[in-house]
């Protein structure tokens, strides 16, 4: 069991039992900071992050009713996350079609804290195919266990785990055996 | 599945979470093929310079604690206009009550003090009748108006929030 789960699942649990403004208030603290990363995890812009997570937590206190198990809260809520996120991307190709370039890219472009290793990492996700990279994304930036990654994207666990071992192996067959340090 | 060790095993085994007897009869297998070995030590080197990369990318994704109670703050007001729009469908707020919604929901972002002053700045710009309803042009200019204000004086993401919430009390979707 991984290290969040013994606090946030309690939180979950009052949240869902009782679904009130201080239950949902102690469930914000504790959730919203993974869904932020959520967004900037893809290369969202800040403050476009921001408003994308104030829309999942309230979807999260609004919809709570429709969900009874607090085991698959978690990828309930990562599930919303994916499709505000899918939503919002057909919004900016809407945009880019109707506008310039630049200044919907504003809205994708995130800061980068290392150029270096960050532009590899890129380079590697651009890369890959959008499931592939979404599989590595919910797996290595979300932090997300193999069951849950399941969860939100309706698959068997089995093939969440062939499909980011032959990632990696995509991977290395591209880039090398070697990836740089 | 490659020499009787599958994708799952694979993942387990870089992961280190197989069971023992597993584990062993891999790393056996490993030992007597040059093949997997090499399989091995690219699998973990690609394990390790993604999960930097992630690394890298949480990292510059952190929130305050300030921050946070400020988002916690305009959900809860978010949640209570919401409410309150549901009782009193399709009938506009009044613009006493909105004024002091829009001041409370300002307040943690930019200070009480730039709140009061933005609004009241916006009431007089879009000459809002004080006694109204906060629906019609006018409504719509002082909106255009306060979103206008906030945004240079407290950033474009809380003008923004200002605009929306604008439309909402106006709309009664809530
Ligand atoms: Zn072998």
């Amino acid at each position: 069991m991984p290290a969040y789960a013994v606090n946030e699942q309690e939180l979950i649990e009052r949240f869902l039992s009782d679904p009130a403004e201080d239950t949902f208030a102690c469930l914000y603290r504790a959730l919203s900071p993974c869904v932020f990363r959520f967004f900037i995890g893809r290369s969202c812009e800040r403050s476009v992050a921001e408003e994308l997570m104030q829309d999942v937590m309230l979807a999260v206190y609004r919809q709570s009713r429709q969900l009874r198990d607090p085991e698959l809260f978690r990828p309930w809520m990562f599930k919303i996350a994916l499709n505000a996120w899918r939503k919002h991307l057909r919004q900016i190709d809407r945009r880019v079609v109707t506008t310039d370039f630049d200044t919907a890219s504003e809205h994708v472009a995130a800061p980068a804290p290392d150029p270096l290793v960050r532009s590899y990492f890129r380079q590697w996700m651009e890369w890959l195919d959008p499931d592939e990279r979404e599989l590595i994304t919910l797996r290595h930036v979300d932090g997300m266990e193999y069951h849950e990654i399941a969860a939100v994207l309706g698959l068997p666990t089995g093939t969440v785990q062939w499909r980011l071992f032959h990632t990696r192996r995509k991977l290395a067959a591209r880039f090398g055996g070697r990836p740089p340090a | 599945m490659q020499h009787g060790i599958t994708e799952q095993q694979w993942l387990a085994f870089l992961e280190d979470s197989l069971e023992p007897r597993e584990r062993m009869r891999i790393q056996a297998h490993l030992d007597g093929c040059p093949d997997c070995r090499n399989l091995y030590s690219e699998m973990h080197a690609w394990g390790q310079a993604i999960a930097r990369g992630a690394a890298k990318l949480r990292a510059g994704a952190e929130l305050s604690e300030v921050q946070i109670e400020r988002f916690v703050a305009m959900a809860l007001i978010g949640i209570r206009v919401a409410r309150r729009e549901s009782k009193r469908r399709n009938e506009s707020w009044s613009v006493p009550e909105a004024l002091v919604l829009l001041r409370a929901l300002l307040a943690p972002f930019c200070g009480l003090g730039t709140a009061r002053a933005a609004v009241q700045l916006a009431v007089r710009e879009s000459d809002l009748d004080e006694e109204g309803s906060a629906s019609g042009t006018h409504w719509g200019k002082f909106v255009a108006y306060l979103t206008q204000t906030i945004s240079q004086q407290c950033g474009i993401s809380t003008g923004r929030l200002v605009g929306r919430v604008g439309v909402c009390l106006e709309s009664g979707e809530g």
